[in-house]
């Protein structure tokens, strides 16, 4: 037997101080009197009693020391550990840090599984587990198990994942459990930091190993096809001296040693010079820590998709000239747009001029329109000088059209002033009037509107307004991979063109899959590592990393989960009640005998 | 006049026309005024009976020969002057209660000493102490060796556990057949004290009893667990003390067992035909007289 508050026994103190008044008032005080003579005689005259009632002082006393003793013992809480049914609720943290190898050889998982395994002997006591994974999402693995083998057979069945610990999520649960079981005990392995934990027990596995992780990688292009590579390496807990190698097309290129102060982020970079040439660049080390799942970083450079163009303009020198330097495919130019149909083009840019019908596929850039489209009310002129700027990030729109753009000297001298329903996103704007927009047709098409004629602007001398007509391009044309480098956990999504053969994609552990539905295709990202994609016309992959956070284990200030004091612990309350009747019993029966003893002596 | 600490005027005053009641007709001294149960020479005419030689020849009634040709002597009552004597239970229980029971004892013994002064009769204090019988005084025949005899009384002291059965037997003096013995004492013992009585009623002597009680006796209001350390104990180990619990069962008993010996009292002098009255000290002295000494034919 335990007890829930143990600070109740402290109420036995009051036994020995019952017990020492009870012996003070067994003290006779001494009384003279003239003569005890008639007191003496007295004794024939008392009344026979009953031989319970000779006992009646030493019964009060007893009734005295047994209610304290079961106040002390009712606040205390017992709880009964054997013969009464236990549920024990298991959250086991299936975080990518739980693959981080002990000094025993064992990842902190397996020492998990290994502990919950030796208390899971107890489920076969009566008592019944259930199991929470916690790891990229908090799930149940084994529900209400009451046999151990069933206990046994789902631990082997599991495996530790490689993303974050939804920990939240698995409170969430743990905290439906004790509503529905509020007795159950819950016990949480984990190689986080718990400083205050309430209602739950943490049990602490590792946290003392040594981990060097690659983490933060970036790729940034300088313009003339090279780019620096760069990433933050972090040795976690203890001073190092850590070796990176960059490794081009699996060939190692170059190795940099850093020395590493513990817990401190040393900037890793690398150049690059020619971006294309390359298939995969990679950046590792080998250190022989614990963890090796964040010793290294691949990166394939994403090739440009081709993107033919029409362009429809009575003023082609700038827009002509950009989209030529982009060099993403034929330009093909018009007066009008009566010369040449506007399908069969990836992007259709209108300078000056709207279409009376738009194109069915890829995506439409209206420069300038004499006549606005649907959704956009012309409200007047602004030709007030102003600058250029970027809404605030959030849409899909604004994340591809701002690509590398940076607006830093963008002006504007005149710009049409519009009302714009809520199907348009503003992408930028000037003096609060939107002037870049966006939106998506029915037909599936994304439509580009720029507000200001482009001589009216400084934006097609800056190297923004290249940018901003690859990224127009890259909409119309999008990457067949929506990132190079994600995390696990995240979603890839694969971009198949209409008509493009199929993509075979090669996971980590082997698994291939093979994506040959044009369109947007998401794929759920589990395992860290490369990636390769397959496809007719090019070679790509992608890398996918484990969460920074889980390359150390991170600090959670507390766990708090909430018992209902009513319903506590269903199974030991029963047997709590239960020896609580065979008392209340007891009590009253020496209540009725008191009673008993007093009518019998009143008559 | 009186001694103040023990009787007062008013109190005096009370019995200027009171007398000790006396039953049988006893011997004693010649000069009382106490019928006797003998002839004697008062003015009080009594019976004739025929002369025989030797009869004093001036007392032959000259009439009745007259007329009846024979010659009878007339009888006249006798009137002795008594003795009564008055024993004190000077044991330690006496010396308690507010007022102290012994005061009020000392104070019936002076009211009955008067009483017997008063009636020509002479009156001897006794002190019972522990197994002696101690004279307080000579023995006191007028109203000025009454005065002086109250000093003698208010100076009794009390202390010890009294044999009143030993102590009266030990009497030098307790007389025979020649007046009335009051015994004052609170008889809350279980010494033989009716031993003493009887032996007084050997001696022909009339007897009378007189129970003086505490408030505290009549009705004790003790409570809890308590150790009753008796005054005329010797030591704790003494068999008279006794642990008890006073509760509302004990009292009930308590009263149960002073009715009980009231009741054996007045048996016990009902069926030797002692006067008995029983008490409170704390009671008026002019209720006492009037309550216990009148009521109980003791006094008239």
């Amino acid at each position: 037997m335990s007890f829930q508050n143990p600070r109740g026994l402290w109420l036995l103190l009051g036994i020995p101080v019952l017990i020492l008044i009870w012996l003070i008032r067994q003290q006779h005080e001494n009384r003279r009197v003239s003569s005890s003579y008639i007191w003496r005689l007295s004794d024939r005259f008392l009344k026979r009693r009953l031989p319970l009632s000779r006992f009646r002082r030493w019964l009060v006393f007893l009734l005295q020391l047994l209610l304290v003793a079961g106040g002390a013992f009712l606040a205390a809480r017992p709880v009964l550990d054997h013969g009464a049914q236990v549920d024990y609720l298991i959250i086991l943290d299936a975080s990518a840090s739980m693959q981080t190898k002990t000094e025993g050889g064992d990842t902190r998982y397996e020492t998990a599984v290994g502990m919950v395994r030796a208390l899971s002997k107890e489920v076969s006591d009566g008592h019944t587990m259930s199991v929470v994974l916690a790891g990229e999402q908090a799930e149940y693995l084994l529900a209400d198990a009451s046999s151990r083998q069933e206990v046994l057979s789902a631990l082997d069945a599991s495996s530790c994942g490689w993303g974050g610990c939804a920990l939240s999520g698995a409170m969430t649960l743990a905290q439906l459990f004790l509503y529905e079981h509020p007795g159950a005990e819950v016990i949480l392995y984990t190689d986080q930091t718990v400083e205050e934990a309430e209602e739950i027990t943490v049990v602490r596995l590792g946290g003392e190993e040594w981990n060097a992780a690659l983490t933060r990688f970036s790729v940034q292009q300088d313009g003339e096809g090279g780019a620096d590579l760069t990433a933050a390496l972090t040795s976690h807990g203890q001073d190092a001296q850590i070796a990176v190698g960059l490794y081009v097309d699996g060939r190692l290129a170059e190795v940099v040693n850093y020395a590493c102060r513990a817990d401190t982020p040393a900037q890793v970079r690398f150049h690059v010079d020619d971006l294309k040439a390359v298939a995969s660049f990679a950046l590792a080390i080998d250190p022989g820590d614990a963890l090796a799942e964040d010793n290294r970083i691949v990166y394939f450079p994403e090739n440009e998709r081709p993107c033919d163009t029409l362009l429809v303009t009575q003023t082609p020198f700038y827009l002509e000239t950009a989209l030529d330097a982009l060099g993403r495919g034929e330009v093909r130019l018009a007066a009008t747009e009566t010369e040449i149909l506007p399908s069969g083009y990836d992007l259709c840019v209108f300078d000056g001029f709207v279409p009376d019908t738009f194109p069915q596929a890829g995506a439409i850039f209206l420069v300038n329109p004499p006549a606005m489209p649907d959704g956009l009310t012309l409200r007047g002129v602004s030709e007030e000088p102003v600058s250029l700027t970027a809404s605030a990030a959030g849409s899909v729109f604004l994340d591809k059209l701002l690509a590398n753009m940076t607006l830093g000297e963008t002006v504007v001298a005149k710009h049409a002033v519009v009302d714009a329903t809520d199907d348009w996103t503003t992408v930028c704007s000037a003096a609060g009037d939107p002037v870049l927009l966006a939106r998506n047709l029915e037909n599936g098409c994304a439509l580009v509107v720029l507000l200001f004629d482009l001589h009216d602007a400084n934006l097609p001398l800056q190297t923004d307004f290249l940018h901003l007509l690859r990224n127009v391009m890259n909409l119309a044309t999008p990457s067949l991979l929506e990132r190079r480098i994600l995390t696990v956990g995240e979603t890839q999504t694969v971009t198949l063109l209409p008509n493009a053969a199929p993509v075979v994609i090669t996971a980590p552990d082997g698994t291939v899959t093979e994506i040959g539905e044009a369109g947007d295709t998401k794929l759920a990202v589990s395992l860290p590592g490369a990636y390769p994609l397959v496809t007719e016309d090019e070679e790509a992959g992608f890398f996918a990393v484990i969460p920074e956070e889980e390359s150390a284990p991170a600090q959670t200030a507390s766990l708090t989960l909430i018992r209902e004091e009513s319903d506590s612990k269903t199974a030991p309350e029963e047997a709590t009640e239960g020896i609580w009747r065979i008392a209340a019993l007891i009590l009253l029966a020496i209540l009725l005998t008191e009673w008993g003893i007093y009518v019998y002596e009143q008559h | 006049m009186a001694n103040r600490q023990l009787i007062d005027d008013g109190t005096v005053a009370l019995l200027e026309s009171r007398d000790l009641n006396i039953r049988s007709l006893m011997a004693g001294l010649f000069g009382g005024n106490r019928r006797s149960g003998h002839f004697g020479s008062s003015m009080e005419f009594a019976d004739y009976r025929p002369y025989t030689p030797g009869d004093d020849l001036r007392r032959i009634d000259w009439k009745l020969y007259g007329r009846l040709d024979q010659y009878f002597v007339k009888l006249f009552t006798d009137e002795r002057r008594q003795h009564h004597r008055i024993y004190i239970d000077g044991s330690a229980s006496m010396a308690w209660g507010e007022p102290e029971k012994h005061l009020t004892a000392l104070r019936l013994a002076a009211l009955i000493g008067y009483l017997a002064v008063s009636g020509t009769d002479r009156v001897t204090w006794y002190a019972l102490e522990r197994t002696a019988c101690r004279r307080v005084t000579e023995t006191v025949s007028n109203r000025e060796a009454w005065v002086l005899g109250l000093e003698r009384l208010g100076e009794l002291r009390c202390g010890g556990d009294t044999r009143m059965d030993v102590s009266v037997m030990r009497c030098t003096d307790p007389g025979y057949h020649d007046g009335v013995s009051f015994l004052i004492s609170d008889f809350l013992t279980d010494r033989n004290w009716k031993g003493a009585v009887d032996w007084l009623l050997s001696r022909k002597r009339e007897v009378c009893l007189i129970q003086v009680l505490s408030p505290d006796e009549i009705g004790p209001a003790l409570n809890g667990r308590l150790f009753l350390n008796d005054t005329e104990s010797v030591g704790e180990d003494d068999e008279r003390n006794r642990r008890m619990e006073i509760g509302r069962d004990r009292l009930r008993a308590y009263a149960e067992a002073f009715r009980w010996l009231e009741d054996d009292i007045r048996s016990f002098c009902g069926a030797r035909r002692v006067r008995f009255f029983m008490t409170s000290a704390d009671a008026p002295i002019s209720r006492i007289l009037y309550d216990g000494a009148i009521r109980s034919e003791m006094m008239q």
